[in-house]
């Protein structure tokens, strides 16, 4: 496996912060759609942001990238006061998954970047997802208490995280893996055009 | 009065710790503690203003989260109300740091932590062109203007290509320029990084934290009774 | 005085190309200023790759020969060896900066070599002294001005305390009056002794205070003991001193009729009262200190932005080739790109063989280098059949001769067309221009057609823009 250079850590830097626009932007677009936009944002994010993915995929395409890249998200959210401990595990968890499924090489068949680009966006919404469990579950007892039938109420809450988890991790999945066939169509020509040149520079670095 | 600022690493630490304690203890309790707690940090840092508007957010969406109780269309609202309640404490220490730091200032702050080396560089790169480009667009979008290519809802993938190709090959370009940059400013010196920023952890600072320890502490206590 | 460079014949070959520098010797005393100029291409950023480090530490290929650093051999110097000893000092305002904030980025590279806060400080203020930081320290770095970033620049390449300053290409991104200001901090930097080596093929700033010149042609060193030797020696030195130059005037007397016009125009604080009338047939240079206006001006003749006051009369959008040609390129090859400019296949190869760029056709625009981007540029202003274009700093970081190449064009263009340049390029406004504008403070200070009765306007304009570049200095 080749290791990242300072080079290649400082293309992941700057492709992350190209991605970073688009986090923001599915940020605020998903808080039209209220709690289960919430949840499925880093979707979004996925889905606008799956070109830079593919082009990383194509530029650097060493392991590590997409641990880099998740780790300075992270690191730049807690920053802001937003970080928040389950939600790095699974993140962090998950990004590396990504790196063991699609860093093998530059060459790394479409699929399986938009696979390990699904991987590591589901563990980005559970972040969202996870607390909504506990949250719900705490509020429930309120309610009870405050009058209302637990039946009525257990329904609401199972509802309310069956759509949380389930359906939000299959929507992130499918936007996320979505997300990086379209960067490959919009890519798809200019990357033939430099792809020889990088070939070239790839040998020369393994030489 | 004097102004009291908090070390922005132990504002960090407790940033991450209040959502995370829900999940072992919940409850009306844990939520008054951060409430009370987080209000007294604005107050003694200062921050007024910042504190009356929380509040008022604060009522207003426990306003919203009580009338789903009684009224059945709000419920599926609420799921989403009841989540964001829960976060306040947190916007308000978030309000604290991003009011008193520099990003950058803070990342390195940061290492007192012991971050790995490479992180921090990556991270400084990250922070300085997010601004950047988020600039940038905007200036892409006037050059599609003027050369007749506007981003048109019709056709969005063909408009979506010249808005995101130009700046990712541009990062391709950039890399090699600002790794010359770096690399000439010691990037990769292997010693360990210093930090002109770094803050001394201040007696004040193990007060807050030590109030912030018997605050969960006692919830556990209150849980048990 | 004590030698603090050798080069003993030093060689690089690229990986992939046959490009690269041959047998190169020299010798650098402390406290020399050194100029290491040549045309591009000639091989003079890869010799300062080779200084600074970065060949062969970024840029793969073969070394030969040696290069010595105080009597130590560079092999046994590792990158950040050398970085303590000497200051680099990058062009691109867009790179050359690490972090967002004036203070982080002049404390960056103590933070990476480990040094004490107490250290830190100290040295934080001797340099607020030596640089006149005072204004410049606690700031977003997007909010200074040129001549602010230069001595940021400046600053954080002697944080370390480093004897030797390298200097890439300065005069490409900074205006007359800031270039001229770096040439008087440089000679400040050889009274301290600090040795100081420029590579640029634009020197007019450094008259008079040159040691040695190295002068670079296809990869070769010939080597120039002195300022005199250098001036003597039949290469084209001119451009020391740019007001010499002797150049035929365009003088033509007939123009076609007003195509685009702002009437009274105020936008802001920036612009005031301002008029213009750009003529079919005639090229209209801007010239103005940097945060003038002309851009304002520029932004809105495309009717980016609404005047405040007065009117912009123009029938179409104009053609306008940015200074950054990155933010321009859209298409999937060089033939694409201008395919999205007009589809006419037979119109875009007669262009692109006129540009000699027919070979690089299926090449992708981003893979072109800076020079050739430029001439893609000038391609699609060539096919775009509008009637009004705008070329802002056209010729920046360009050579002599490509310099030559683009000022034929954009004569040629002009014959059919309202052109308006922005640029501090003198020797280009003098192959270019017919009418002179000088905008000052947001108001048109003069509006004259250029001719060998009003060239000594011109020459006092750029006196005028230097003067003001001392004065800012004073100010900081």
């Amino acid at each position: 496996m080749k290791k990242l250079k300072i080079k290649d850590v400082v293309l992941v830097a700057l492709l992350t912060a190209l991605y970073m626009v688009f986090y923001m932007v599915g940020a605020m677009g998903s808080m039209l759609f209220g709690a289960f936009g919430h949840a499925i944002s880093p979707g979004i994010c996925a889905f606008l942001g799956g070109s830079v993915i593919l082009f990383m995929s194509r530029k650097v395409g060493r392991f590590g990238q997409y641990t880099i890249m998740v780790a300075i998200v992270m690191l730049l959210c807690a920053l802001m006061g937003g970080g928040y401990l389950p939600w790095l595990i699974t993140s962090m968890v998950s990004a590396v998954l990504a790196d063991l499924i699609a860093s093998g090489s530059n060459r790394t068949p479409v699929w399986r970047v938009a696979v390990a680009s699904g991987i590591m966006h589901v563990g980005q919404a559970w972040g969202a997802i996870i607390p909504s469990w506990f949250f719900l579950e705490q509020y429930k007892k309120d309610w009870i208490a405050r009058g209302q039938s637990p039946k009525e109420m257990d329904s609401m809450v199972k509802a309310t995280q069956g759509i949380m988890g389930g359906l939000a991790s299959v929507v992130v999945f499918l936007l996320a893996f979505a997300g990086v066939w379209l960067g490959y169509y919009i890519l798809r020509k200019h990357l033939e055009k430099t792809i020889g040149s990088d070939v070239k520079e790839g040998q020369g670095k393994a030489a | 009065m004097k102004v009291l600022k908090v070390n922005p690493v132990v504002l960090i630490l407790i940033n991450m710790l209040v959502p995370t304690m829900y999940i072992f203890r919940h409850g009306t309790y844990l939520q008054t503690f951060f409430m009370v707690f987080c209000s007294v940090l604005l107050l003694v840092t200062g921050n007024v203003k910042k504190l009356v508007a929380f509040l008022v957010l604060y009522g207003a969406i426990y306003g919203i989260c009580f009338a789903g109780i009684y009224i059945g269309l709000l419920r599926f609202l609420v799921g989403f109300f009841v989540i964001v309640i829960q976060f306040v404490p947190c916007f308000m220490i978030a309000s604290i740091i991003i009011s008193q730091y520099s990003s950058t200032q803070l990342l390195s702050a940061l290492e007192a932590i012991h971050l790995p080396r490479t992180l921090v560089i990556a991270t400084t790169i990250t922070l300085k062109f997010f601004p950047t480009f988020r600039r940038e667009f905007s200036y892409i979008r006037e050059s599609m203007r003027l050369r007749g290519i506007a981003f048109s809802l019709r056709r969005p993938v063909e408009s979506f290509r010249y808005f995101i190709a130009p700046q990712l090959f541009r990062c391709a370009a950039l890399a090699e320029e600002v790794t010359a940059a770096g690399l000439v400013k010691g990037i990769d010196v292997p010693v360990k990084r210093t930090s002109y920023f770094e803050e001394k952890f201040r007696f004040t600072d193990g007060l807050v934290l030590f109030v912030f320890a018997v605050g969960i502490a006692g919830g556990f206590v209150w849980n048990a009774s | 005085m004590e030698c603090i460079m050798r080069a003993d014949h030093l060689s690089f070959t690229y990986e992939d190309s046959k490009e690269g520098i041959r047998d190169i010797d020299f010798k650098i005393d402390e406290g020399e200023v050194v100029l290491l100029t040549g045309d591009s291409g000639c091989g003079k950023s890869t010799l300062l790759k080779c200084l600074n480090g970065l060949i062969p530490a970024v840029t793969e290929g073969e070394v030969r020969g040696s290069l010595y650093m105080e009597g130590s051999d560079y092999r046994d110097l590792k990158m950040f060896d050398l970085n303590r000893e000497i200051g680099s000092v990058f062009q691109n305002p867009r790179t050359q900066f690490f972090t967002d904030q004036t203070t982080s980025e002049l404390v960056f590279p103590m933070e990476n070599y480990g040094f004490s806060k107490k250290e830190m400080d100290g040295r934080v203020e001797k340099l607020k002294k030596a640089f006149h930081l005072d204004h410049i320290l606690n700031r977003r770095i997007y909010t200074l001005s040129s001549g602010e970033r230069q001595m940021l620049a400046l600053a954080c390449a002697r944080t370390l305390g480093q004897k030797v300053l390298l200097f890439d290409e300065p005069s490409a991104n900074l205006d007359y009056g800031n270039a001229m200001g770096l040439g008087r901090l440089i000679a400040k930097m050889k009274k301290k002794g600090i040795t100081v080596i420029v590579a640029d093929h634009r020197f007019y700033y450094l008259d008079g205070i040159i040691d040695k010149a190295l002068f670079m042609k296809d990869g070769k060193l010939e080597v120039f003991h002195s300022e005199e030797e250098f001036k003597n020696s039949g290469y084209n030195t001119r451009s020391f001193d740019i007001f010499s130059i002797e150049k035929e005037f365009r003088q033509k007397k007939n123009f076609g009729p007003c195509l685009a016009a702002l009437e009274q125009v105020s936008y802001k604080d920036i612009l005031r009262d301002v008029s213009l009338k750009l003529h079919k047939g005639e090229v209209t240079v801007l010239v103005g200190s940097n945060g003038a206006g002309k851009t304002t001006m520029a932004k809105l003749l495309c009717q980016s932005i609404k005047p405040d006051k007065g009117s912009v009369s123009m029938t179409d959008l104009p053609f306008f080739i940015m200074q950054d040609p990155d933010y321009q390129l859209f298409g999937t090859s060089v033939a694409n790109e201008l395919a999205l400019v007009k589809n006419d296949k037979e119109a875009i190869r007669k262009c692109l063989e006129y540009l000699n760029l027919y070979e690089y056709r299926h090449a992708h625009p981003f893979a072109l280098s800076g020079g050739q981007k430029q001439r893609l540029q000038i391609g699609m202003a060539l096919l775009c059949d509008k009637d009004v274009m705008i070329f802002d700093e056209p010729t920046s970081g360009l050579d002599v001769s490509s310099m030559e190449r683009i000022s034929g064009e954009v004569c040629r263009l002009g014959e059919e067309a309202a052109i308006l340049v922005i640029s501090h390029d003198y020797e280009f406004i003098r192959n270019v221009a017919d009418r002179i504008v000088y905008l000052k403070d947001g108001c048109i200070r003069e509006n004259f057609l250029l001719n060998r009765d009003t060239v000594t306007k011109l020459n006092e304009i750029f006196r005028d823009m230097e003067e003001g570049g001392k004065n800012e200095e004073i100010e900081n």
